[in-house]
């Protein structure tokens, strides 16, 4: 199986993700990084904050590559999207 | 190397020679398994005991669709299955997590030790208490704690229990959980996982270099964890008759 590599950009900052996961294909690693961002956003509304709102998951594949950007915002239900 | 079954009930307190003997003997058949190896099947009904000897195994439930949660961490010293000894039937499951070499304690030893040794019996009691108390411990963390709170308590847990069986050098000792296996166990995504320990790591309380994890900054680690060891009871004395 392939390896994705899922770091999360904020703002200048690059969160690193130095180990990645093995997943079937881009659509698997997609729908694995939507769910990890619901799980941080879920926290984030639980505790009261919008700071991880405008961070971005760059989906890398094992060389580097940027196979995908996936902004936080859009892992939310639609009816959310607009509130921020 | 010592026995680290004999090192860790030592702990507790001095063993008789013929205690230690008794231990060597019935910890003598051992065998390998690679990671990711299934040590103990689950639903299997083994006729021993497995004590892991070197490396770390993972216990864990899966429910009928797939999804996993892992339930705890064995270290060297540990017995995966003691309990299989009274209960037979194993309701969950323990794999390696690194190769791990396991000592297989026949469960008639067993049956041996609780009607000839009196200490050993509540030595290994004992044991299987704390490993209660921990999954207390675990059970609060899942139910109370938030992602960062969870992997820095778990980080403190860790260490104490390595530096107790001598696996921390300078704070620094191997972490050979996987993104997966932090998820699983601690009910984040690998995606939240990650990004709670560069956090970490970006605040300076962590650094880590392939397997190898160092602890920076203990106290802080410790208060953010709201941590407090006592629940290992590592040297808990235990009165000899």
């Amino acid at each position: 199986m392939p390896r994705y590599y899922r770091h999360i950009q904020r703002n200048d900052v690059v969160l690193h993700d130095p180990e990645g996961v093995d997943l079937p294909d881009i659509e698997a690693a997609r729908a694995e990084a939507v769910q990890g961002i619901r799980d941080v956003l879920a926290e984030a509304v639980r505790q009261g904050t919008d700071d991880a709102f405008d961070d971005s998951i760059v989906l890398t594949d094992e060389a580097g590559r940027v196979l995908m950007i996936i902004p936080f915002i859009e892992a939310l239900p639609p009816r959310l999207r607009g509130a921020t | 190397m010592q026995n680290p079954l004999i090192s860790k009930l030592e702990k507790h307190g001095p063993l008789s020679e013929e205690e230690k003997e008794v231990l060597q003997r019935i910890t003598a058949r051992t065998a390998i398994f690679e990671p990711r190896e299934d040590i103990v099947p689950e639903g299997s009904t083994p006729s021993h005991s497995s004590l892991i000897l070197s490396g770390f195994a993972m216990r864990h439930n899966h429910l009928p669709d797939g999804r996993r949660q892992i339930t705890a961490i064995h270290v060297p010293g540990d017995f995966a299955d003691l309990h299989s000894f009274l209960l037979k039937t194993i309701d969950d499951g323990v794999s390696a997590l690194t190769a791990c070499r396991v000592a297989f304690v026949a469960h008639k030893d067993l049956r041996d030790v609780t009607r000839n040794f009196p200490h050993l019996t509540r030595a290994l009691w004992l044991t299987t208490l704390i490993d209660g108390a921990v999954h207390r411990v675990w059970m609060t963390s899942l139910g109370r704690m938030d992602a960062r709170e969870r992997l820095a308590h778990f980080l403190c847990e860790l260490r104490d229990r390595l530096d107790s069986i001598g696996l921390v050098r300078d704070d620094s000792f191997e972490l050979p959980l996987t993104q997966a296996d932090l998820s699983d166990a601690f009910g984040l995504s690998t995606v939240h996982v990650n990004r709670t320990l560069q956090e970490l790591r970006s605040d300076g309380l962590i650094t880590s270099t392939g397997k190898v994890l160092t602890i920076n900054d203990r106290k802080e680690l410790r208060r953010i964890a709201q941590y407090n060891p006592d629940y290992l009871h590592i040297d808990q004395k235990l009165e000899r008759d």
